[in-house]
């Protein structure tokens, strides 16, 4: 009898496309194509009226009512109100995202087997409710999530793993709908993440946006008419720009005829140089992101030894060139910029113990805080585990009660490292009852821990009455499901058809 | 939302950007307002250190949960992104 063949299997679940990788048996991650032969699926579903099926990919991608698709659905995963209705029938992110999971894994394993666990990627600057939703997509598809990693994490293991590299690396991703920023140090094949940062809605979809606007524009110069009348028309033609910004990656100029007989009809000429100089004010923020990066860790553009491109819109010359500019010499391509992600999940599902991650953002609490000089007290986020602190971790604070006869102590955990409150996300509370009559000056410690899967447990710990108690972080919202409700879905799910 | 919790007993660092004041006036600020920059008292290296604690605060708060931050971190980084072209370099 022999032993069952460990799988690993990492899924890139991107804004724009999807991709599944298994790692073979020579210890090389190959990408497995779906069933209609595509290494990269996009990530766009189609709800059908007729039968009742969800197409996933090329087919939901290329045709149909836009009204009935549902595209880039990765950038509501942190949105907790975000749902999608149609006939009715409300969809969260989470769900939409099932079904992309559920096309990958029923596809794939006609090639590679029946796939039990996987890695499943995320943006580095995904917060702790977009993970979570990630993980639950994961679990309604009929997965295990056995961990997500950072995007450039795994593309970084990728990197690593065919160039044969060490030192300090850069990946500079920048997909489908965000721009992450990692710096990693490489020893042979052992990693360790110094830190990441992310911009959230600064992507390729956003570039797109920018891209239709500039051929309305034409349009309407020409024919004095707009060029978009409705939503619906609008995420038409957003493919459309889509497909003409790649053109203008490989062209100076391109020439588009746009319009119909009837309404009228323009040949629009773009040039790269209006493309990159209507997108300059976003391409200004990812300097900027990459300044802070840097400044975080006190380093200079000549400390950094590779600069490692990802993501789709890393094609674009004026990205490349930025980075030449910054840095000093040229960034050097991670293989496949579309693949790297996937195929690093699967290299990460692998050896993820070689790799040392850092916690993406920092988590504190609310607390009086009493300037020592000037005696002025404010209400601050008090941090307890900084952002870039290596995970796993656990990390106290010991605080003391500000009123005399507090009976009820209650801790509200802040996401973010901003002093001021106003700027940090509550994601949770703990409330601790204590014994009547005691005094201000009570010892409270308020301890967390961040896991290797980055989610967050808090405890907070009475020292007087030696009470605590512990809780998991859990989010509330329209778009946020429970277990009842996962039980639920995951059973309807299995029952639905998904080509 | 916030009441009194607890004391820290030890030093803490104010925050270095002050907080702004946005809501129905915020569209009739200029950039400069939003971004606290007086491009006559500020040098480049001023303003571009100013920037980069706005960039900061205000990206993060881009992804935050709550829906209004959110528009109005967009805003904002238009704002600085402005800033930014203006007065120290473009890209």
């Amino acid at each position: 009898m022999s032993e069952k063949q460990a799988i690993y299997v990492g899924i890139d679940l991107g804004t724009s496309t999807s991709a599944l990788a298994h790692v073979r048996p020579d210890g090389n991650p190959e990408i497995v194509p779906n069933a209609d032969g595509e290494r990269l699926t996009p990530s766009v579903v189609f709800f059908d009226r007729y039968e009742g099926v969800k197409l996933v990919g090329s087919a939901a991608k290329d045709g149909g009512d836009p009204d009935r698709t549902v595209r880039h659905i990765k950038k509501h995963m942190d949105d907790p109100s975000y749902v999608v209705e149609i006939d009715g029938e409300k969809w969260t992110p989470t769900e939409v995202s099932a079904l992309i999971l559920a096309k990958l894994r029923k596809d794939c394993a006609r090639i590679i087997g029946q796939i039990d666990e996987v890695v499943i990627t995320v943006p580095a600057n995904f917060n702790e409710l977009a993970r979570k939703a990630t993980v639950t997509a994961g679990r309604l598809a009929g997965l295990k999530v056995r961990r997500i990693v950072n995007e450039p994490t795994a593309a970084a293991l990728y990197y690593a793993h065919t160039q044969g590299v060490r030192g300090r690396v850069l990946v500079y991703d920048l997909g489908g709908g965000t721009l992450d920023i990692t710096v990693l140090d490489v020893d042979t094949d052992r990693i360790d993440i110094l830190l990441s940062e992310g911009a959230r809605h600064l992507g390729g979809s956003d570039f797109d946006e920018i891209l239709l606007d500039l051929i309305a524009e034409k349009f309407r110069e020409q024919n004095g008419r707009e060029l978009v009348l409705d939503a619906t028309q609008r995420r038409r033609l957003l493919a459309a720009a889509e497909d003409t910004k790649k053109r203008l990656s490989k062209l100076n100029v391109v020439s588009e005829k746009i319009g119909t007989e009837d309404y009228g009809l323009a040949e629009v000429e773009l040039t790269r140089d209006s493309f990159e100089e209507a997108i300059r004010r976003l391409l200004t923020r990812t300097v900027m992101l990459l300044e802070q990066a840097l400044d975080t860790l006190g380093l200079a553009p000549q400390d950094i030894d590779h600069v490692v491109l990802v993501g789709g819109s890393t094609r674009i010359p004026k990205v490349q060139e930025l980075l030449t500019r910054h840095f000093g010499k040229a960034p050097v391509s991670c293989g496949n910029v579309d693949e790297c992600v996937a195929l690093g999940a699967a290299l990460f599902a692998q050896r993820a113990r070689r790799v040392s991650e850092v916690c993406n953002h920092s988590y504190g609490t609310l607390a009086i805080i009493e300037d020592a000089q000037t005696g002025i007290a404010k209400v601050r986020n008090s941090i307890v585990i900084p952002k870039n602190t290596p995970i796993p971790c656990s990390m106290s604070q010991t605080y003391i009660t500000s009123e005399d006869n507090e009976e009820l102590i209650e801790v509200e955990i802040t996401q973010g490292d901003d002093p001021d409150p106003r700027y940090v996300d509550i994601v949770g509370k703990i409330s601790l009852r204590v014994p009547p009559g005691r005094p201000a000056g009570c010892a409270v410690t308020v301890t967390y821990s961040y896991d290797e899967n980055q989610r967050v447990r808090a405890q907070v710990y009475d020292e007087e009455s030696g009470l605590r108690k512990d809780i998991a972080i859990e989010y509330e919202g329209a778009g946020v499901l429970n277990e009842h409700d996962i039980e639920r879905k995951s059973a309807y799910l299995k029952q639905i058809r998904i080509a | 939302m916030i009441k009194k919790l607890y004391r820290w007993f030890t030093g803490h660092e104010e925050p270095t950007a002050a907080p702004l004041e946005v809501g129905g006036i915020f569209g009739r600020m200029t950039p400069e307002g939003m971004c606290e920059i007086d491009p006559k008292k500020m040098g480049p290296d001023e303003i571009r250190q100013r920037l980069a604690v706005l960039y900061k605060r205000h990206n993060h708060a881009a992804g935050s949960l709550d829906g209004e931050l959110r528009k109005e971190a967009e805003l904002m980084l238009d704002a600085i992104v402005h800033c930014r072209e203006k007065y120290v370099d473009r890209v």
